[in-house]
């Protein structure tokens, strides 16, 4: 009897630390953690690099850092905890004097490169709504 | 002398021009940014105008709009064409024909319709988009509307539009939320002809993009409602509208125009075809 009120207590115990441990995936894991973000971030930067329109912009870029970065910065505000040890978004745009509709042609090959790697609409929009948030930081630097 | 450096002046403006629209073809808004041609040739959605400046130039870009647009209800139909010109997404110029033929007869109206973009960013920023417009309209119909006793024949509409496109709304969906108020004098939007009086409207339109190419919305249409001896009904839609690409947007609707000419439930149809070029 009371090996079995024992056995009950262990099990709501249990059962209490799982519900403890269950948290709401954010934006992050939704976007596939480390290993999708890190999927995601090679087809954007093949994307840009593909793109006429913008891929000038690249011209004096390291890649390997750029990757590295963006893998970082996407992971901070998809809330996967990483810190970003990049320069600022004014100081990484700096002289680059980025228009408007060059922007505009980031947030498509963004939605070309999500679409790509299956990212649904809805997390798509996610991650373009908090990245849209550095659009005056970006811009005409 | 002087026509020559008229002519001078010209051959530059048009160098200008030609310049402005062959650099960039005007593709640096995001797909559906640049709304409809409306029935009254302002952007916006089809039967109101919104902040959103005509076709998808940014900052540095400009673009040419045709559009071609039908109503069909129980006893009317509408015929309107438009082209607009967008300019550097902050001006907007646009000319309508409208057709409207009704039992026993026809009317018509051409709009001059003009928009400045004055403050904020339909996407970006902290502040949405907020445009002033109007719409010089007049009737090409004059005799028919002389007939029938209307004598004012031509007016303006003075607009205001507050826009903003919410990347990530309700069901992580982006959402085209729209509100214009309208200072007019048009009696059922001056196919009627205009009363002595203007009156403030108030005009609301909500979309959601269903993906990038597909958006699903609703529109709300106050009118002034003092034609003598007539009814004048709100305007209601549902539409949807699809951004293909760039070049060419389609949009259906079903409208509720309420009664017109004493010809009440006028419900139907709206169909609308749209280039840029």
């Amino acid at each position: 009897m009371s090996l079995n009120r024992l056995f009950s207590l262990v099990s709501v115990l249990a059962l209490l630390s799982a519900c403890a441990t269950v948290r709401t995936p954010t934006l992050y894991d939704d976007l596939g953690g480390k290993a999708g973000v890190a999927r995601l971030v090679d087809t954007l930067i093949a994307k840009y690099r593909a793109d006429s329109r913008i891929n000038d912009l690249f011209n004096e870029t390291n890649f390997e850092y750029f990757s590295e970065r963006l893998n970082e910065y996407i992971c901070l505000v998809s809330d996967g905890g990483c810190e970003y040890t990049g320069l600022s978004m004014e100081e990484a745009h700096s002289g680059m004097d980025i228009k408007e509709r060059e922007f505009n042609y980031f947030v498509e090959d963004s939605q070309a490169a999500m679409t790509e790697v299956g990212i649904s609409v809805g997390v798509q929009n996610r991650l373009l709504k908090v990245l849209a948030r550095d659009h005056g930081a970006v811009i005409r630097q | 002398m002087g026509l020559k450096i008229v002519s001078a002046k010209f051959g530059f403006v048009l160098a200008l021009y030609a310049t402005a629209f062959s650099a960039y073809a005007g593709d640096g808004k995001l797909l559906g940014a640049g709304g409809l041609i409306s029935i009254e040739g302002s952007a916006g959605g089809g039967i109101s105008p919104w902040a959103v400046i005509a076709g998808y130039n940014e900052a540095d870009q400009c673009s040419a709009l045709a559009a071609s647009a039908r109503v069909e209800t129980d006893d009317y139909q509408l015929q309107t064409n438009s082209v607009a010109i967008g300019a550097y997404n902050r001006v907007e110029l646009s000319f309508t024909r409208q057709n409207f033929t009704i039992p026993g007869g026809r009317l018509g109206l051409d709009i001059i319709g003009a928009k400045v973009r004055i403050a904020g960013d339909l996407i970006y920023g902290p502040y949405p988009q907020i445009s002033l417009g109007a719409q010089l309209k007049r009737s090409s119909e004059g005799t028919t509307l002389s007939a029938l006793g209307i004598a004012d024949q031509k007016d303006v509409d003075l607009y205001a539009s507050v826009s903003r496109l919410f990347l990530s709304g309700p069901l992580d969906r982006s959402w085209l939320v729209n509100a214009t108020m309208r200072a007019t004098k048009a009696q059922q939007t001056g196919l009627l002809g205009f009363s002595r009086d203007r009156k403030w409207v108030l005009e609301g339109s909500a979309a959601m993009l269903l993906n990038r190419n597909l958006a699903l919305g609703m529109e709300y249409k106050s009118k002034p409602d003092q034609i003598p001896g007539l009814r004048e009904d709100d305007w209601k839609d549902v539409f949807v509208a699809w951004f293909p690409n760039k070049n060419l947007t389609l949009a259906v609707a079903y409208v509720d125009l309420g009664s017109i000419a004493g010809r009440k439930n006028q419900n139907g149809y709206f169909f609308t075809l749209q280039g840029q070029f």
